[in-house]
């Protein structure tokens, strides 16, 4: 089995060894602070509280074997660098970095990192495009021009077929599923609804009031999409 | 008079329903909004306002009718679960 190595356990780091952990994956979180590692280590496979700048203390832990490293040690960039060198001089095969600017993304790199996050840049651009477009219900972006965005159904699709809406002729997007809370009554006789996702439509498929559409395309063309009535 | 408004509040909320569960969502609040009329403080139907509007993703209506439940019945368990899933997810 993989297995996964957390340093750093601020609330990023913290939040991917939990979620790791829950899926099932062999997590060994190291954090510099006891009290961190002690609210940890109940969930994954081992928890160390050691200073990670110190070579001889990853080497002790047997990091040699790991499959990926997460480091993300926060602001202190200096001590991501010594870490991410350490982690890369032991032969970890793939280190993730956490990095709080390009420029210490690129130092991150150089030193080994395979590749570099930017959470708090990337949860605010994601937010600020959120909140721009209230239709917007999430959005990953798969390159620089290509996009995977999931709106509310515009109030002019209602009672269409996705054929007559014909948006791939359209836009040149393809609505990869639909996601559709059914109408259901409680045992109470309460009303209530169960969420429900229809993998890729056809066209056939009439989209109704409230349908979520997850939809693949350029991110351009996506853009009309999100402003439509 | 006070029999029968009973039974108009009864029918209304029933009618509501039953548009809810066929997904015609613009007749099945027109109902439970005549049932509101009837009776502003009517837990059912209020409650069922806010399932609705939930259920076309509006949460933002969702959580006002939520919240007027939970105003009249601070242990509604089912309204105050909404609201934490409605804060949660924006």
């Amino acid at each position: 089995m993989k297995k996964y190595v957390i340093v750093g356990l601020g609330r990023f780091g913290q939040s991917v060894a939990m979620n790791l952990a829950k899926l099932g994956k062999d997590v060994i979180a190291i954090d510099k602070s006891p009290i961190k590692v002690e609210e940890i280590a109940d969930f994954v496979f081992q928890a160390a509280s050691c200073d990670a700048t110190d070579e001889k203390n990853l080497r002790d832990l047997g990091l040699r074997n790991a499959d990926v490293a997460i480091v993300s040690v926060g602001e202190d960039i200096s001590s991501s660098i010594l870490i991410t060198m350490t982690l890369n001089d032991l032969g970890v095969k793939k280190i993730i970095a956490k990095a709080l600017s390009p420029m210490q993304g690129k130092v991150l790199v150089k030193v080994g990192a395979d590749r570099v996050i930017y959470p708090e840049r990337d949860m605010g651009e994601r937010l600020a495009k959120k909140l721009a477009s209230p239709q917007l219900f999430d959005l990953i972006e798969l390159t620089s021009s290509h996009s995977i965005i999931e709106i509310l159904t515009p109030e002019s699709f209602v009672g269409k077929t996705l054929n007559t809406l014909s948006l791939r002729k359209k836009y040149k997007i393809n609505v990869i599923a639909i996601k559709r809370n059914i109408p259901e009554l409680s045992e109470n006789g309460a009303t209530s609804f169960e969420e429900n996702i229809l993998l890729s439509p056809g066209p056939d498929e009439e989209i109704m009031k409230g349908d979520i559409l997850v939809i693949l395309g350029e991110s351009d063309k996506l853009r009309i999409i999100e402003h439509l009535k | 008079m006070m029999d029968n408004n009973v039974n108009k509040l009864t029918e209304y909320i029933e009618a509501g329903k039953f548009y809810f569960l066929n997904q015609k969502y613009n007749e099945a609040l027109l109902y439970f909004m005549k049932a509101i009329e009837i009776e502003p403080d009517n837990i059912e139907a209020l409650y069922s306002v806010g399932i609705l509007y939930e259920s076309i993703n509006e949460f933002d209506k969702a959580m006002d009718y939520f919240k007027k439940v939970v105003g009249l019945s601070p242990d509604h368990n089912d309204a105050l679960a909404h609201i934490n899933k409605i804060s949660k997810n924006e």
